[in-house]
């Protein structure tokens, strides 16, 4: 359990030279973007400190690695008390040696699919982000599935299914990714070790509650979270784990990775792990281009025409429907949980915020840079606009759920009406402009 | 979302981690900022969270009149529930109800204790039949 997370110190010494150097190589990937929009070039930069999270806390000790960008030693110095390091307690040592192969650049993502397969991807060279992964991958949705019960509450998901992110990639950019599963769990140990000893950083999904280097409020029976192991410490058999999640790579003992692999239920991961196998087709960013337009277009068709009631902007009006009859006066209980579940799945779950929505904004502004459409770009704020009011819902629904403000779900249920059709609006129009 | 709508600090629920969150920055770009946990996150983490304990709290006290058997005690205290913890051990749902009962659950086999140990992650199946806070 990471109840005593250590200073930020003895995890950024021992990786001085590791973290200078991916940091040097990883800092102009923000810096794409705005290849074609010069004006935002002094801007760039200080969100390449803040989006590269993990550097922030390497570098404030190494400062070798900070002149890789001029306005970087500005803004590191401040997120780095902000930001503990979760659990590194045995730092001087140990890494070094333990990691085979070249050292692995942790990312703090927002998301976890969308995280390690940015991260693995930028391992390969391939300078992408996680906006991008996630946009490529058509995954912004919305699901409302009132026969699917979780704790008695029923799956409300902002996103396509798991794997979804992992599959669309494979498949858009060629990717050589291979998924492997094991009937047993000594074979699963036995694969994971062999690609770490190859210097792999390998994909994992796992349960999130047998992950102990969660904090303990956080560990919950989610089945398919995913995390990158990029190496092992022989000499405890601690595993090297990189989790986007959380904003510095951490560690897992054996017992407990292996038991979060191989837990039963809904998602069983069954010991899955993927890696990319081979060399990837391209390592240019300009091949995304071609594929926008037709990501874009299938999100939008998923999001208006998919014909169930279930999912899409409808499932949001099924959702407001079936909230407006709540039965208040019968189970308060119960729907005060009801409408906290909504929330947690919104905002909780790695979502960046908004249910997925200002991650997908963020993404429709790398579509416009890359599409020079500067129609995208205000799309994407009519977008985060959009996802204010998601936000607006999750706090009135938090206050509900504590009981701050009293019952009303008529009113969250307008919220939800409100948002469907603004929504529907911004993907008429997003149709359009591509 | 401005990056000034996000707390830096992390929350004292998240023991010192923060996620990231997605914000538009003042040249109306977006960047990743570090998230320590807005109000309604926290607040519905903690209320789901309180209720696992509340519900294990019962069960608990439940189990000590001898009306229920420990097992749901461990199950909410695992984060579990019913439905899930069949799911987990590979039980059918109705055993499950059933072996929340004293009377089955005395019966229980080692293996079958075993099993339900595995799914909950407790190392010691022997400690399904105590009560231990």
């Amino acid at each position: 359990m990471p109840a005593s997370s250590a200073n930020p110190t003895p995890a950024a010494n021992p990786t001085p030279d590791i973290s200078s150097a991916p940091d040097a190589s990883i800092s102009p990937v923000p810096a794409a973007n705005p290849a074609s929009s010069a004006s935002s070039a002094s801007s760039s930069s200080p969100a390449a400190a803040a989006s590269i999270n993990s550097a922030p806390d390497a570098s404030s000790a190494s400062i070798t690695s900070a002149p890789s960008a001029s306005p970087i030693p500005a803004a590191s110095p401040a997120p780095a008390p902000a930001s503990p390091v979760i659990l590194a307690p045995l730092g001087p040592a140990t890494p070094a040696p333990a990691m085979t192969g070249p050292a692995f650049q942790h990312l703090q993502t927002a998301h976890c699919e969308s995280g390690v397969i940015t991260s693995l991807l930028r391992a390969e060279g391939l300078p992408i982000t996680e906006a991008m992964c996630f946009g490529l991958s058509s995954a912004l949705s919305f699901c409302y599935f009132p026969f699917v019960r979780i704790n008695q509450l029923p799956l409300v998901s902002y996103r396509m299914t798991p794997r979804w992110i992992l599959n669309s990639l494979k498949r858009l950019l060629h990717l050589p990714l291979r998924f492997e599963r094991f009937k047993t769990p000594d074979a699963g140990h036995r694969r994971l070790d062999e690609l770490l000893a190859r210097g792999r950083p390998v994909g994992l999904q796992g349960s999130v509650f047998f992950l102990t280097y969660f904090p303990v409020n956080m560990r919950f029976h989610f089945n398919a979270h995913n995390l990158i192991a990029y190496g092992r410490d022989h000499a405890t058999g601690d595993y090297l784990i990189s989790d986007p999640v959380f904003n510095a790579p951490t560690r897992c003992p054996a017992a407990d990775l292996q038991r979060a692999r191989f837990v039963r239920g809904a998602l069983a991961p069954r010991g899955l792990l993927y890696h990319i196998d081979g060399k990837i087709p391209s390592t240019d960013l300009a091949q995304v281009t071609p594929l926008l337009r037709g990501a874009i277009r299938k999100n939008v068709w998923m999001m208006l025409y998919m014909p169930l009631p279930c999912v899409s902007t409808l499932g949001m009006r099924f959702l407001a429907s079936r909230v407006r009859r709540l039965p208040v006066g019968k189970a308060p209980g119960y729907c005060r949980r009801y409408v906290g579940h909504i929330v947690r799945m919104q905002e909780e779950v790695g979502t960046g915020g908004a249910g997925f929505r200002f991650l997908y904004a963020a993404f429709l502004q790398e579509a416009a840079v890359h599409l020079n459409r500067p129609a995208l770009h205000e799309l994407s704020l009519e977008l985060t606009a959009i996802g204010d009011e998601w936000r607006h819902f999750a706090l009135q629904a938090a206050r509900q759920n504590k009981g701050r403000s009293p019952l009303n779900p008529a009113a969250l249920a307008d919220l939800l009406d409100d948002i469907s059709r603004k929504e529907r609006a911004l993907y008429k129009k997003l149709w359009k402009a591509v | 979302m401005r990056p000034d709508e996000v707390p830096s600090e992390s929350a004292p629920l998240l023991e010192g981690a923060t996620k990231a969150a997605y914000v538009v920055g003042p040249d109306g770009r977006y960047r990743i900022v570090p998230n320590g946990g807005t109000e309604a996150e926290v607040t519905v983490t903690e209320e789901a969270v309180a209720w696992f304990r509340q519900m294990a709290d019962e069960a608990r006290l439940r189990a000590l009149a001898g009306k229920t058997s420990p097992l749901e005690y461990h199950m909410y205290r695992r984060r579990l529930d019913p439905a899930s913890l069949a799911q987990a051990a590979g039980y059918w749902r109705w055993r499950v109800r059933r072996h929340l009962r004293p009377a089955p659950f005395a019966r229980l086999t080692a293996g079958q204790l075993a099993r339900y140990a595995a799914a909950m992650g407790i190392a010691d199946p022997e400690q399904l039949r105590r009560l231990d806070p």
